[in-house]
Formats: structure tokens, sequence, C-alpha cells
């Protein structure tokens, strides 16, 4: 019997250090092997571990009681294809960022933004406004010996701007609903040659630039939009009603309230719109929130939502809104699951503590959802902020 | 008129040295990332260890960047004042990590400190 006991404390033991993030949460290019092959790893304990260090640290770092002060920390973290969540120390996407603020401090979280030279085109008036809007900078980099072909940087910058205005044309006449597009962005860094990269191409030069759209105004109703506005448009709306839905459907936990929600929507050569499926590194990233309406809202039914499936091909792929929102529902549990992490005794205690969650998700056409591998694809990330703080 | 300025100091954060005679324990608390090529690269700290490094970077990292920020003030004109400032610290492998060397640290930490008003 003595026998028995002990094999069964053995197993037991062996399953208890096999706990990485459960295989339902995520996937990506990984096989059926690699997710049954044993990790010496446990989720919890590591997550304790880090909580338990960051805390201590962080009172280290605390600054001083007059001038400077530690006001936030961001850790970024990384998942493995067995399901190992680490500090994301290098290469690969980021899968989930813990923000950490004190307890006594004030409770909303102000971001700073980067350096970065930003362009906004929230009140422009056309296409060749904002390329104007560029010339000073463009010219300012060719003084600078930092970019030498500026031709090329015009042409590039052209294409990215036009497609980046459309867009932006197509978020401000989307339709008045509960979760609707507040913001735009399109993060590019600059080469010498004067090519044009998203960031995670690495240029070798340091000269980085974002196009920026911000909602200015209400609802804008244009009757004069162009084929790819209009397309915008229809995408945008579409997802803006679905997340809706979803978090009608499925709410968020309680202890936690969905702040933003940001998808990449891309155009493709073709002039076709499209949510950023494939792994196209130039993508503006849309930013939905829920707001709160003047105007009457406006009932969206889209039957289904079309996928850039292919960069070079300029694929589309229309996926039935049921399998979107089903998606995005999952995302929506997700973040319940990993709230219950952080929702122990231990880790409500001390000055310092998790304030937001910003979990990274890869999507399948199925509809299904995971959060974002170290080599996975992320579609869209959810920004959660902790109520128990 | 305040401007925020951003700058990043790769710090160091731990001297993972360490961890070449590390076992794989439950409390450990992982370094993972892709190198240039696409492969994972992993370290595993234990938990207790990162505690003591990680605490003690943070420290030296406040005095550095405290030490800093004195000076930009130093400079700072009407038109021109720092309010918020943001430091990444990064992972710095040590001793016994072969191709980890050879893959560029990101910031995996990032502290954002502000002036008070």
């Amino acid at each position: 019997m003595k026998k028995y006991i002990t094999l069964i404390a053995l197993i037991m033991s062996f399953n208890a250090l096999s706990a990485g993030l459960p295989s339902e949460w995520y996937f990506g290019e990984e096989t059926k092997s690699n997710k049954e092959e044993k990790l010496n790893y446990d989720l919890d304990k590591s997550l304790h571990s880090l909580h338990n260090a960051q805390t201590h640290a962080l009172e280290k770092a605390e600054g001083e009681k007059q001038g400077w002060y530690l006001d936030h920390m961001k850790t970024i973290l990384g998942l493995t294809l067995k399901g190992k969540l680490g500090i994301k120390s290098w290469g690969g996407k980021k899968g989930i960022e813990l923000i950490w603020k004190k307890r006594s401090a004030n409770k909303e979280l102000v971001e700073i933004e980067e350096n970065v030279e930003t362009f906004d085109i929230s009140e422009t008036k056309s296409v060749n406004d904002a390329l104007a809007g560029l010339d000073p900078f463009i010219n300012s980099l060719v003084e600078s010996g930092k970019v030498k072909d500026a031709g090329n940087l015009r042409n590039q910058l052209s294409d990215k701007v036009q497609k980046f205005y459309e867009v932006a044309k197509g978020a401000e006449s989307s339709a008045p609903q509960a979760y609707r597009p507040y913001k735009i962005r399109l993060d590019l860094s600059v080469a010498a040659d004067g090519s044009v990269n998203g960031l995670f191409v690495k240029v070798g030069g340091d000269v980085r630039i974002r196009l920026e759209w911000t909602r200015k105004n209400f609802y804008q109703k244009n009757n004069e939009l162009s084929s790819i506005a209009q397309k915008a448009q229809t995408v945008l709306n579409g997802l803006a009603s679905e997340i809706g839905k979803s978090i009608e459907e499925e709410p968020a936990a309680k202890a936690l309230t969905l702040k933003e929600f940001k998808v990449g929507v891309g155009v493709t050569v073709s002039g076709n719109v499209g949510v950023a499926k494939a792994s196209a590194s130039i993508v503006p990233q849309v930013y939905f929130k829920k707001v709160s309406l003047l105007e009457k809202s406006m009932e969206v039914q889209v039957e289904e939502i079309p996928f850039i499936t292919d960069d070079k091909s300029n694929e589309l792929k229309l996926v039935s809104s049921t399998r979107v929102r089903k998606g995005f529902k999952k995302s929506l549990k997700f973040a319940e699951y990993f709230q219950k992490k952080f929702s122990k005794k231990e880790y409500k205690e001390g000055s310092w503590a998790v304030h937001t969650i910003k979990p990274s998700f890869s999507f399948d056409l199925s509809g299904d959802v995971g959060v974002v591998t170290l080599a996975g694809t992320a579609i869209f990330e959810l920004a959660y902020v902790n109520n128990n703080f | 008129m305040n401007w925020i300025k951003t700058f990043q100091v790769l710090g160091l954060l731990a001297t993972l040295g360490v961890a070449t005679g590390c076992k794989n324990n439950v409390d450990d608390v992982p370094f993972v990332g892709l190198d240039g090529n696409g492969e994972l690269k992993e370290i595993n700290f234990p938990g207790k260890k990162f505690k003591k490094y990680n605490a003690r970077a943070m420290k030296y990292t406040k005095k550095q960047t405290l030490k800093a920020l004195s000076q930009v003030e130093k400079a700072e004109t009407n038109s021109w004042k720092l309010d918020a400032v943001e430091v990444g610290l990064a992972a710095k492998a040590g001793i016994g990590l072969g191709n980890v060397l050879k893959a560029e640290a990101e910031p995996a930490f990032i502290l954002i400190y502000k002036k008070r008003k």
C-alpha cells in the first residue's frame, strides 16, 4: 500500500512540475508533441517569484519625496511554444505586458508617449496636405545626412501616408456605436537609403516616425469617401460591432475593466482593407474604446469581416462575424483566467501591485484565439485595469 | 511648455553568470526570447537570486537615473522642461551563455519616472 501511495505522490509531483500556460490559451506553429513535452516549470510559482521580486525591487527604486519619483513600471513577458511565460529579454513578440503602480498613488495610469517624430493627420483635409507636412522632416533628414535618397523616402512615405489617411477617413465616419475607433497609429523606421519599414525590421538607423490620427469630432457622415476609405469604414464598423457584442455576451471578470482594444487593420497593394492576419510589419493599429455617445447609436449588421492572409498575394479571407466574436470572447475569458492568478491574498498586500494587464493575441481564421507566442503574430491587444488596485 | 523626453538606458539587470549552474526549478523566473536566427533562447533564474539581483539593479538604476536627471535639469530652459523619463532595463548575459550573447538584448523592464508638480 505504501508503495502505491509513493507512486501516486510521485505522479502528482511530476504533474505539478509540468504546468505551463494551458495549451487551450495559445497556439502557433508549434506541434502537438511540443505542447505535450513536459516542462519543469510551474506558472503559478514562477509568477509568484516574479511578483515577489518585482514588488520588493520597486520599493528600492521609488525615487524622492520631492522631485522625481517612480510612477510606474512595465514588465514585458514572452510565451514560448511550450507554454512557458518568461521575461522577454531578446527578440520575438510580446505576449503579455504587466504595468505596476504604487497603491497609494493616483489610481489613474498616464503612460508617457515615446520621443518619436509624430505627424498628426487628424485635422488634415487631403493626402497632399498630409504629405506636404512631411516635407520639412524629410529635408531635415537629408541635411543631417541620416538619409541619402530623399526621393526614395518621399515615394515610400507617400504610399504609407496615403493608405493611413484612407483608413483614418474610414474611422472618422464610422458608425456611432458603444465601442469606436478613437486613435490610429503607424510606427515606421527609416533607413539611410530612404526605405521605410515597420519597427520590427532593423534597418541599422535610428530614425523613427509615427503617423497618428485621433478622433476630434463625433460622427461625421461623409458621402465622398474613396473606395479604400469606404472599405475601411465597413471593416471598422464590423469590428466595433463585434467588440461591443463580445463584451455584452462575455462580461469581463469583476476584478478587471477593459480600457481599450487594439487591432491591426491594413491596406493591400490592390486597395483591399482587412484585419492584418498576415505577418505584415507595416500595419496601422486601430484603438477602440467605450465612448459616451452624444448621437444616437447606430446598429451595424456585418456578416463577414475580411482578414489579410498573405502580404504578397494580397489575399483576403472573409471570416464570419460569428467566428470573430467567438475569438474576441475567448480573449475576454483569458483575462478572467489570468486575473485569477493575481487575485490571491498575497498579491493584494504590499505597496506596489499590477495595475494594468495587456495581453496580445493571435487569431486563427477558424475563430480560435490564443496568447501570442514569441514566434507568433499579434493581431489584437487588450488593456485591462485591475479594479482591486 | 513642458516637453516629455524619453530616453532608454540599457542597464545591468543581473549578471546571469550564475545561470550556468542553475537547475530548472519550479519557482525559477525564466528569461526568454528569440535570437537573430529565430531560435529560442531561455535562461532560468532561481526566484530567490532574481529577487536579490533585481532589487540591486533597480536600486542602482534609480541612483544613476536621478543623478543624470539632476544634470539634465541644470540645462533646462523656460521652453524646455523635462517632466517624465523612461528607463529600460535589459538582462545582460554573463558567463557561459553561448549564443545568447549574440542575441541583442531588449529592455524587459521599463521604469517611468515623473517629476512631482
